[in-house]
């Protein structure tokens, strides 16, 4: 790798500039100010931009795609999942997803993604970066590529949410602890300890504020390692947060409980509508998770009810962003880590099998009604169009109009790209 | 000083709050000497511990662990006039006590802790107090976090129906009488019977009627390696074929977690739940016979054993040219050559032999760098779980010296860790630059890391809470002498008996009716972190700090984020620590004048005394706001980062 051969010496400068700069203390949105300024930005392949939010929903624990996007009637591999119209001629999906068949229409369902390895953090992993997960660096996911490439839309609020999240997601990697997710653990209870004790006046919170900082000035000093630094962005960024009238926004109590019922009243009902609340006060990345995917055991015990919650819950969340209109911004996106086997084994379930698997797009920009790829008649093996997870992911960047080919360096002066070697799949767009 | 010295004790009593909040708690800060305040609803903890007593280090040996951690040195310093490493400073007393308490203990030194060290004369001093600590309770229950990561712990890892508790608090056993490491490891992969007899089986049922990735799984965790690759195909990275992969999972094949209860000659009766249900039905049509009825019935068929003649096969889609599909695999180890197999061995103890044989290469070399990196942060050879023969180690001569000590001191890890923590190099200051990871790191001293999850957690009640450590998870070791049953004769009143007293003895509901009695704050159970079920909610504080949820191997993190600090601005223990009953704020007031609370709060929060600087902050604020000034200062000394990183 040869830095000085291309005009990526210059973006590695303006990223080693723009890490000093957080580094230091300055607040995100200078930094963010200067690199869509910047005219390199403008060299850069740029599309023409359709989605300014993502709503990503990861079904955590790998969910079996014959028994919904890639059904297989008529064959032992389908296993007891009948196959359903959908409001568009010629294609079917799962039963378990009426409401999704209902708006096929709007869906680009991808049959051909195919990943490199069956176990779950790896395939996480690859599936959120891009990259394969090794021990001497952590790399960003999209929310943080996302916020580092456009900025926060609301300067109060965090650039990226994790819904329901589980520890160990990569979040920004190896960018500034300014541009990483925050955590929600339950939907329901929305960001805990927002609220200060009651004895706790405005002044007296300050005084307190005040003082944290004067009595770490000295570790700060000695210790100026990016894991200190980060925990500084945090606090910051938490204080900004507790005084932002958008706090409420984490609040999916302030929606009327016949709106919580739209969603279900399930995680990834309460998840979705939480999300929905998140973009419309400017987040631009919300991801939600959905776990109980694993199913080695007993598939069609849980499988159909599950599947259920999630049909419920999209659906609720495509209907309210059609209606506000959010949906020509907002890309809606769902995806796995692997798919499932096509045979049933002995415990009634279906092991893992990274060989293909399932996703979706829907929302801003998307040309829906389209199945692309396609597998053999078991699920087994992608027929045509593989669809890698840096594809998929440079499918969702293409959508918001990130330059994929712009290289930027890590603090370790390593280059890299928003989906490494991914190529876009146009057509999701309805673009040649 | 002066205008504090006005305020009665009993004033500061309630004022850590404003005023007007204590007067509407009824506590009237400031009111007639005479009345009787309400009881603190902050919990106290007995200061006893129902665990038996922990193995202590051996004094004996202090000579040749002397020179172990003299050699291990030298072999360092050799590496740093190797890469041109400029070793840290040694580290003063003061960080070493909170260093010491931290990665042995779990937890920060409380007051008197660092007041016994700080007095004590002995140049010894140190080499004591890591004996003392790899022999306490409290190191028990930090090395259980650190297992329960690894193992995956989880109270129900299947369905409800299987109780894995008391293979937990095996675990704790194994740990708190330092069973010999291969010991341990070859009891747990060869026990059988139900979980009550023998609580070891945990270890086989975690992954019940998942035996290839069991395999995976143990591989992972006691050999360092990843071979789960292969289950599907040649390993991409390493150099484990699909066919290897198949032939050390043969070992583990015929291990079964479940009672078949098809098998006519052992259940004679029938279907043991078929036949009480029918049997209830008759006496009273209305009853349950779901739920806890059924949930004591199967509890009763997890049990482990092993199956006759249960060879496995390569799958039937098998790609490569070195075998067909379908073809029976004979059993052989991914390390050294073939063992043979007798007819009348059981496959799994000729594994477990295998596995923890001194003369595995990687058995005892992976126990090894696991507890250096535990030590330093960064392992000898990293990633730590995912070693190949092409791994780097950044000083195979430490890692060798390492193993080979653990092999002849018969698995003792307890001093294999007393080691560790005695050489100059662990005793020195924290790396303070980024250290990257992708180039080899030559341990000038440990890398600054922020507390584990459960440091954090343990340490917050070692704040707050007289003796957290007294709260102790209620035991399941007798849940056997209820719940065990005769499949063949039980009859349905015996198990609606059984399931009666069940859910008033052992259930989770009991468990919370008793923790609420006992040690319960505003929805918090107040015990250590190892004395918790497991996994926790994603919302508890433990699971926001990186607590994994015990599904993968070892995947806790401590990384921050945004509302990890507003737990530490807002949430409940936080503001418990600035109530009347919590131990800091019982010890403030009991100071006498300002510079000792001052004082008792830098000690309490952060184990040394404040600067002059600090100081003069610390008592400006308090002569500012009164006594709410203590609380200000005790908050942001619990919000520093300087709390939250071990240095």
């Amino acid at each position: 790798m040869n830095f000085s051969l291309d005009p990526s010496e210059q973006s590695r400068r303006s990223f080693l500039e723009s890490v000093a700069k957080t580094a230091f203390g300055v607040s995100i949105l200078p930094v963010v100010d200067s690199m869509l300024s910047s005219p390199a930005a403008a060299a850069q392949m740029v599309q023409s931009g359709k989605a300014e939010h993502v709503i990503c929903l990861f079904m955590n624990g790998a969910m079996s795609h014959i028994d919904s996007f890639d059904p297989k009637p008529g064959r032992d591999a389908g296993g007891e999942t009948a196959a359903i119209q959908t409001s568009v001629p010629g294609i079917k999906i799962g039963e378990h997803l009426p409401v999704l068949a209902s708006k096929m229409n709007e869906l680009a369902i991808i049959r051909s993604m195919t990943t490199e390895t069956g176990a779950h953090e790896q395939g996480r992993y690859l599936m959120r970066t891009s990259q394969k997960m090794i021990g001497s660096i952590r790399h960003p996911f999209m929310g943080s590529w996302l916020t580092y490439f456009e900025g926060k839309k609301n300067r109060d609020l965090p650039g990226s949410v994790i819904v329901g999240g589980g520890s160990r997601h990569p979040g920004a990697g190896y960018l500034s602890a300014t541009m990483a997710p925050a955590p929600v653990a339950n939907p329901a209870t929305g960001l805990q300890n927002t609220k200060p004790p009651k004895y706790l006046t405005e002044e007296h919170f300050e005084r307190r504020r005040r003082l944290i900082a004067q009595f770490e000035s000295g570790f700060r000093k000695k210790y100026p390692t990016t894991e200190v630094q980060a925990y500084s962005d945090y606090y910051a960024e938490a204080v900004r947060l507790l005084k932002s009238p958008d706090l409420e926004a984490f609040d999916i109590k302030k929606e009327t409980q016949a709106v919580r019922d739209t969603y279900g009243n399930h995680r990834i009902g309460q998840g979705c509508l939480l999300a929905r609340r998140l973009v419309e006060k400017g987040v631009r990345f919300v991801e939600v998770e959905q776990g109980g995917w694993d199913n080695h055991n007993d598939l069609y015990g849980t499988f159909p009810s599950k599947a259920g919650e999630l049909d419920q819950a999209i659906g609720a969340l495509l209907d309210d962003l059609k209606a506000s209109g959010l949906i020509k911004k907002t890309l809606i996106v769902l995806t796995t880590e692997f798919g499932r086997t096509p045979k049933i084994n002995a415990n009634a379930g279906r092991d893992h099998h990274p060989g293909c698997f399932s996703s979706f797009l829907a929302g801003a920009g998307v040309s829906g009604g389209q199945v692309i790829g396609s597998t053999d008649e078991d699920g087994k093996t992608v027929e045509d169009e593989h669809c890698y997870p840096a594809d998929f992911n440079a499918t969702i960047a293409y959508g918001l109009g990130l330059p994929l080919s712009k290289e930027i360096f890590s603090p370790n002066g390593r280059p890299f790209k928003v989906a490494h070697e991914g190529d876009p799949f146009k057509h999701v767009f309805g673009e040649a | 000083m002066t205008r504090l010295a006005t305020i009665g004790i009993l004033t500061v009593a309630f004022m850590f709050m404003n005023p007007v909040e204590a007067q509407r708690r009824g506590n009237a800060g400031g009111q007639s000497k005479g009345k009787k305040m309400p009881a603190s609803k902050v919990p106290k903890g007995s200061g006893r511990v129902d665990w038996g007593p922990v193995a202590k280090v051996s004094p004996g040996r202090l000579g040749s662990v002397r020179a172990k951690a003299k050699q291990v040195d030298q072999l360092l310093e050799s590496g740093y006039r190797q890469h041109g490493v400029t070793p840290n400073r040694g580290l003063s007393d003061t960080l070493f006590l909170r260093r010491v308490y931290l990665e042995i203990g779990g937890r920060i030194p409380t007051l008197e802790e660092i007041s016994k060290f700080r007095s004590t004369k002995n140049s010894q001093k140190r080499e004591k107090l890591i004996d003392q600590l790899l022999s306490s309770t409290d190191h028990v229950s930090h090395m259980y976090n650190y297992w329960a990561d690894l193992l995956r712990l989880k109270d129900n890892p299947i369905n409800n129906n299987q109780i894995a508790q008391p293979y937990h608090e095996y675990i704790k056993d194994s740990l708190r009488t330092n069973k010999p490491y291969d010991q341990w490891v070859h009891e747990m992969m060869t026990a059988e019977g139900r979980i009550w007899d023998n609580p070891a089986v945990g270890f086989v049922m975690r992954d019940s009627n998942m035996e290839l990735d069991a395999v995976d799984n143990m591989v992972q965790v006691f050999l360092g390696t990843q071979i789960g690759c292969a289950q599907c195909h040649d390993h991409p990275f390493d150099r484990w074929t699909q066919k290897e992969y198949y032939e050390m999972a043969a070992f583990w094949y015929p291990v079964r977690t479940r009672a078949n209860v098809g098998d006519k000659k052992k259940f004679t009766n029938g279907n043991p739940l078929q036949r009480v249900r029918a049997e209830m039905k008759k006496i009273d049509p209305d009853a349950n016979t779901n739920g806890l009825f059924a949930r004591v019935v199967n509890a009763n068929l997890f049990e482990v054993w092993d199956q006759k003649n249960r060879p496995l096969k390569l799958p039937h889609d098998y790609q490569y040219e070195n075998a067909k599909p379908n073809q029976r695999v004979q059993m052989k180890p991914i390390f050294g050559t073939k063992i043979e197999v007798s007819a009348n061995d059981r496959p799994r103890d000729v594994l477990a032999k295998w596995m923890t044989s001194p003369k595995n290469p990687r058995f005892a070399k992976n126990v090894a760098n696991r507890m250096w990196k535990k030590a330093f942060g960064v392992g000898l050879i990293e990633p730590v779980d995912d070693i190949q023969d092409t791994s780097d180690c950044s000083n195979p001569e430490v890692l060798d010296l390492l193993t080979k000590t653990l092999i002849e001191n018969d698995f003792n890890v307890r001093e294999l860790q007393r080691i560790i923590f005695n050489t100059r190099a662990w005793q020195r200051e924290s790396s303070f630059e980024n250290v990257d990871l992708s180039k080899p790191y030559y341990f000038p001293g440990p890398v600054l890391r922020r507390m584990t999850s459960e440091q954090i957690w343990d340490s917050l009640l070692t704040v707050a809470v007289y003796h957290p450590e007294s709260f102790t998870r209620p035991s399941l070791k007798s849940i056997g002498e209820l719940l065990d049953m005769d499949l063949n004769s039980v009859s349905a009143k015996d198990v609606q008996k059984i399931s009666e007293e069940y859910q008033e003895k052992y259930s989770s509901g009991a468990e919370r009716k008793l923790t609420r009695e006992r040690n319960y704050y505003k929805g918090l159970v107040l015990a250590r972190a190892s004395e918790l079920p497991s996994p926790l909610p994603p919302e508890h504080f433990l699971r926001q700090f990186g607590q994994s949820d015990r599904e993968l191997i070892q995947t806790s993190g401590r990384d921050g984020s945004v509302s990890q600090i507003l737990t530490m601005f807002n949430g409940e223990i936080t503001h418990m620590m600035l109530e009347r009953g919590s131990l800091i704020f019982d010890t403030i007031v009991q100071a006498q004048t300002l510079k000792a609370r001052t004082d008792v709060i830098f000690y309490s929060i952060l184990s040394r005394a404040p600067s002059s600087g600090e100081r003069r902050v610390a008592e400006k604020e308090i002569r500012a706001t009164g006594v709410q000034g203590f609380g200000h200062v005790t908050w942001a000394l619990i919000n520093t980062k300087e709390f939250l990183f071990i240095q």
